[in-house]
């Protein structure tokens, strides 16, 4: 029973589904980063198991760009959130509704 | 065969610790399950031979990721109050439309032909791809890096004037 590429495929799509329902399903700003930091993950070993199992060098350099992508989108998302919390004292994302009209 | 095993316990501790991740009303016990879900991916990359990215997941994610999160949740008081349900209503769509993403991509993914034998990418290409064919997605990334590192700065620190 030898490990192939799809072990590792079907294992990054249950990560990502999972990061998906969180997405859909968190109340919390917070939560929703941590969901999209989780879908992020997965496609980073998507790309690393492909390359890897390929032979091909381009999926880690992908793996690199997710994974910085990822950081950057963490710094952003987290400074926003605790702007939002300053001005409105709740990041409940059902109490958000300022640009709704 | 010792790696067939690590593979099989550190992607069940990936899954384990996103599903915890995802349903646990404490959000500081949800940054942790992420920085328990890094590391079983790091591990997971290790069984790839993919070393490198193993230890760059690790240093970002375990070692900036996480700990952003721990100052977010520290900086808005929410590991005080678990008491409000974690999940909206849209828990029952969302596992719907999760399990069929899950379903349809396992699907289309067990009907490719199996590839098996891992090759060997050396860390030497990677480095070499990185500043040769794909060296403008490089800088394109580095911009992306500065402009989220003065966003963030300008978008926390708030008027103070």
């Amino acid at each position: 029973m030898t490990l192939t590429l799809t072990h590792y495929l079907l294992a990054s799509t249950v990560l990502f589904g999972v990061g998906i329902y969180g997405a859909f399903s968190r109340r919390n700003a917070i939560g929703l980063l941590l969901a999209i930091e989780l879908i992020m993950l997965a496609v980073a070993l998507n790309f690393t198991a492909a390359s890897n199992f390929l032979g091909t060098a381009g999926g880690q350099v992908f793996a690199v760009f997710v994974i910085t992508v990822a950081a950057a989108e963490a710094a952003v998302g987290l400074a926003l959130i605790i702007a939002i919390y300053r001005n409105q004292k709740d990041v409940d994302l059902d109490k958000l509704t300022l640009l709704k009209w | 065969m010792m790696t067939t095993v690590s593979f099989y316990l550190l992607s069940a501790l990936a899954v384990v610790s996103a599903l915890f991740l995802v349903t646990t009303r404490n959000l500081l016990h949800a940054v942790l399950a992420l920085a328990v879900a890094s590391l079983a991916v790091a591990g997971v990359m290790l069984t790839l031979n993919a070393e490198f990215l193993a230890l760059v997941l690790i240093l970002v994610y375990v070692g900036a990721v996480v700990v952003l999160g721990v100052f977010a949740v520290m900086l808005t008081g929410h590991f005080k109050k678990p008491t409000l349900p974690s999940s909206n209503e849209l828990k029952i769509i969302a596992v719907v439309v999760s399990l069929a993403l899950v379903t349809l991509l396992g699907g289309v993914i067990l009907g490719q032909p199996a590839v098996t034998g891992l090759k060997e990418v050396s860390l030497d290409t990677v480095g070499k791809l990185l500043l040769t064919d794909y060296v403008l997605p490089f800088e394109l990334v580095s911009i992306v890096l500065l402009a989220a590192l003065v966003g963030s700065i300008v978008i926390a620190r708030g008027k103070e004037d």
